[in-house]
């Protein structure tokens, strides 16, 4: 039991005490919901002083220029660089993700796709015996796939399309090239 | 003119730990004078470097060791594989993949540049042309995605091809022909005819029991034998018999939408391509398409709706018209 002379003290202390606790709680609400880490797909973004193409242009994000997006507008994202500028940027400049986020998974999955590649041909030879697996089903229309999972598989072919991989920079100049097209077309 | 540097990575290191730590200390503050702890935000700090380990590979790079959540995925993407790859490999026996590796390559290069636009990034896809008048793509687990030549022959640019892409990209990623299947294989108990056939597979490593009733099915089909044709079957039963679920369909058209707003490409470009090819719903070439989609008049009607709601209306996407117009006149008329 609390002395009554003590009450107030303490129902002053609960009070002030839960008051801070739900502040800093909305705080780190804020924080994490509001603010959003934003990156530069490519060279050359602009920030505009209003979310509209033909405003004036306030400043220039390099690639992979980290800002931090302070509310969507319409199709823009309201953004504050690290120096405090305060501007417009269209959306499909701007990613959610840095490039670094994810890589390690990413990679670990491209390591396991190329490891059942090359263990297909051990993998293959067993199949080969298989007397459930036929080369083929004959009179099978191309429209009646119901018995395509009794095919043997083509791994050669599966093998072939998974080796025939493209590189990052080449995804990268094809984004630049529809990025700078959608900017056009505005 | 300001220019804005992307920071250095060590930088960005250095700045995650301390927001790390400060957030570490403002939860470990709450919950130790709240006696509660603080719900887990989206945005929150990622585990700061200090508490993951590091090894350095054969060629001597620093490599880290990946999260938990990471691993779970790597194993389910493991399991997903060995059925895609089962899949993927016997479609190919069926329709033969077009041998051109420079429209493979530009098909993959729409494909990989939508996929980088969506949540799905971090996975790999493998990406392929089907030689086959018919119009429809492929979506097979473990992120095998093959696209017609008949769907490419009807296209008009860059932009619907993405647009296709990104409908299956959805279907991958939310996983919704692996789970179509392993509700299939539950449904029919073909868990107990898979037993005793030649083509079989181990699982590697039984994954992290896990709340969800997915991962629970995963866990026991592949902490045992599981036999990779038993459930191909299963998986083409889904492709071309059944379908999806209307709302998957659904679901995945309005995601390709957002995919395309994200990317640059004009995010109507899905419905031109309907209603390109409606005028052809009683022709052979989009007979499982219809068989296995919802009506094309109700998707076109649901895209409308998506766009309309995600897009302003003087807003125009790129089309990329010329680009796949010169890959298609090159692959009709090669040199």
């Amino acid at each position: 039991m609390i002395p009554t002379k003590y009450q107030s003290s303490w129902a002053t202390f609960f009070l002030v005490g839960g008051i801070a606790l739900s502040t800093l709680h909305t705080l780190n609400g804020q924080v994490a919901f509001a603010a959003e880490a934003l990156f530069a797909k490519v060279a050359n973004v602009s920030i505009l002083s209003r979310p509209d193409p033909k405003g004036p242009v306030l400043a220039k994000l390099e690639a992979g220029a980290e800002v931090v997006g302070l509310q969507k507008k319409g199709l823009y994202w309201q953004v504050k660089t690290a120096d405090g500028t305060t501007g417009f940027v269209m959306m499909t400049l701007l990613s959610t993700r840095s490039a670094a986020v994810g890589a390690q998974l990413s990679g670990a999955m491209r390591s396991l796709l190329t490891q059942k590649r090359e263990g297909e041909t051990e993998a293959g030879t067993a199949r080969a015996r298989s007397k459930n697996a036929v080369m083929g089903i004959r009179g099978l229309a191309s429209e009646d796939l119901s018995q395509v999972g009794n095919l043997r598989p083509n791994t050669q072919a599966l093998e072939m399309l998974e080796s025939w991989s493209v590189s990052a920079a080449s995804v990268q100049e094809l984004e630049a090239a529809v990025l700078a097209e959608s900017m056009t077309a505005q | 003119m300001i220019w804005i540097m992307p920071r250095s990575r060590a930088g960005v290191d250095r700045s995650l730990a301390l927001v790390s730590v400060l957030v570490g200390a403002l939860v470990a503050l709450m919950s130790a004078v709240a006696g509660v702890a603080a719900p887990a935000s989206e945005g929150a700090a990622p585990p700061s470097s200090s508490s993951s380990s590091s090894s350095v590979d054969a060629k001597g790079a620093e490599t880290r060791a990946l999260s938990p959540e990471d691993e779970q995925q790597l194993k389910e993407y493991e399991a997903e594989l060995d059925l895609g790859r089962g899949m993927a490999g016997r479609l190919l026996q069926q329709f033969k993949p077009i041998e051109d590796k420079e429209l493979t390559a530009y098909v993959t290069k729409v494909g990989l540049l939508v996929a980088a636009s969506s949540p799905h990034a971090s996975r790999q896809f493998v990406f392929g042309v089907l030689d086959t008048d018919t119009i429809n793509a492929f979506a097979m687990p473990g992120g095998y995605i093959f696209v017609t030549r008949g769907t490419l022959e009807n296209a008009r640019s860059e932009a619907e091809i993405a647009a296709i892409l990104g409908h299956e990209i959805a279907h991958v990623g939310n996983r919704h022909i692996y789970n179509a299947m392993l509700n299939r294989s539950r449904k029919s108990k073909a868990k107990d005819a898979w037993a005793d056939d030649p083509e079989t597979i181990t699982a590697r490593k039984r994954p992290e029991s896990s709340s969800s009733d997915t991962a629970q099915t995963l866990a026991r089909l592949v902490g045992g034998q599981m036999n990779v044709l038993a459930a191909v079957q299963t998986g083409f039963g889904v492709l071309f018999e059944e379908g999806l679920d209307p709302k998957l369909e659904t679901e995945a058209d309005t995601e390709a939408v957002n995919f395309s707003l994200s990317s640059g490409y004009e995010p109507g470009a899905l419905v031109s391509y309907f209603e390109r090819i409606i005028a052809k719903r009683d022709a052979a070439q989009t007979k499982i398409l219809n068989k296995t989609h919802p009506p094309i008049a109700g998707r076109i009607k649901s895209l409308n709706a998506a766009v309309a709601k995600t897009v302003p209306n003087n807003y125009r996407g790129a089309l990329g018209e010329e680009r796949f117009q010169a890959v298609m006149a090159k692959f009709k008329n090669p040199k």
